[in-house]
């Protein structure tokens, strides 16, 4: 286990890197996902891609995760701020990133799709920040292609009502 | 024709390719190892074995197989058994037991 773990990790990481806020989000995430797979292992059935499978699992703790912070938002100070004019909050960019102009635009990216939907976040950011088609959204997220394509173009539709006025939430 | 695309769209998506490339600094490892040899492995429940055995469709079939010739063996029993305690049931209900022949 110990040596699957090492060797997923770095992918685990990198998809879970385009929900997460903050660093040390990120490593609860990973965590997290890693102790699903430890305690859903025999869920896992041996004719299947274990790969699939373990980026379900990786898929469902972000998507976990876009839910709890869109109900964190929905009770916390955000409201107060919304209603003032004001901005969401930023992420929390405090580790030092390899490429600067990379992160300025991932907080910038994350910050807009933190607007929408958790399932709008989860979809256009496998979309557009992994290069995900959309029947690979849809076979990950159990709908058909589409019902997939109808929500895509819904987020995007929400996404430009934002851009045109981003005090909207 | 095709709707031309958005300028908003396309302004997104550029923001979108700018951060691809962006990527997290390294997780812990330690802890993160430490965290999964204090996990339990898991251990599948009853249904999950059972399911687990039962979902090859050799197995379905077998079990089919088993449970028409038990059935059938089952059915020829107890059409015996209704056939030998027949005479008996007519005996005591005053008919006339083994065809009829006594009285």
């Amino acid at each position: 286990m110990e040596q699957l773990v090492l060797c997923c990790q770095p992918e685990v990481a990198r998809l879970l890197w385009r929900f997460a806020r903050s660093h040390a989000d990120l490593e609860d995430l990973v965590q997290e996902t890693f102790l699903r797979v430890v305690r859903g292992i025999h869920t896992w059935r041996p004719d299947r891609p274990f790969l699939h499978w373990l980026r379900r699992v990786t898929v469902n703790a972000g998507r976990d995760y876009c839910r709890r912070q869109a109900v964190r938002r929905r009770w916390t100070a955000e409201p107060a701020a919304a209603a003032a004019g004001g901005e969401p909050a930023a992420p929390e960019a405090v580790d030092p990133a390899p490429d600067p102009a990379a992160r300025a635009a991932a907080d910038e990216v994350k910050q807009l799709l933190a607007t929408l939907p958790p399932d709008d976040y989860a979809l256009l950011a496998l979309h557009h920040l992994e290069g995900w088609g959309l029947a690979d959204i849809a076979r990950n997220f159990g709908w058909t292609v589409t019902a997939t394509k109808l929500r895509a173009w819904r987020a995007r539709a929400r996404l430009r009502a934002r851009l045109e006025n981003p005090s909207v939430s | 024709m095709n709707t031309p695309p958005d300028p908003r769209d396309r302004a997104f998506e550029e923001l979108a390719r700018r951060a691809r490339s962006d990527a997290p600094a390294p997780i812990d490892q330690s802890a993160l190892l430490r965290a999964i040899r204090q996990t339990p492995p898991a251990r599948a429940g009853w249904w999950e074995e059972f399911a687990a055995i039962f979902s090859r469709p050799a197995v379905l079939a077998g079990c089919t197989a088993a449970m028409v010739v038990m059935l059938g063996g089952a059915g020829w029993m107890a059409w015996d058994t209704w056939q030998n305690v027949l005479p008996w049931v007519d005996l005591i209900n005053g008919g006339s037991p083994l065809g009829g022949g006594i009285l």
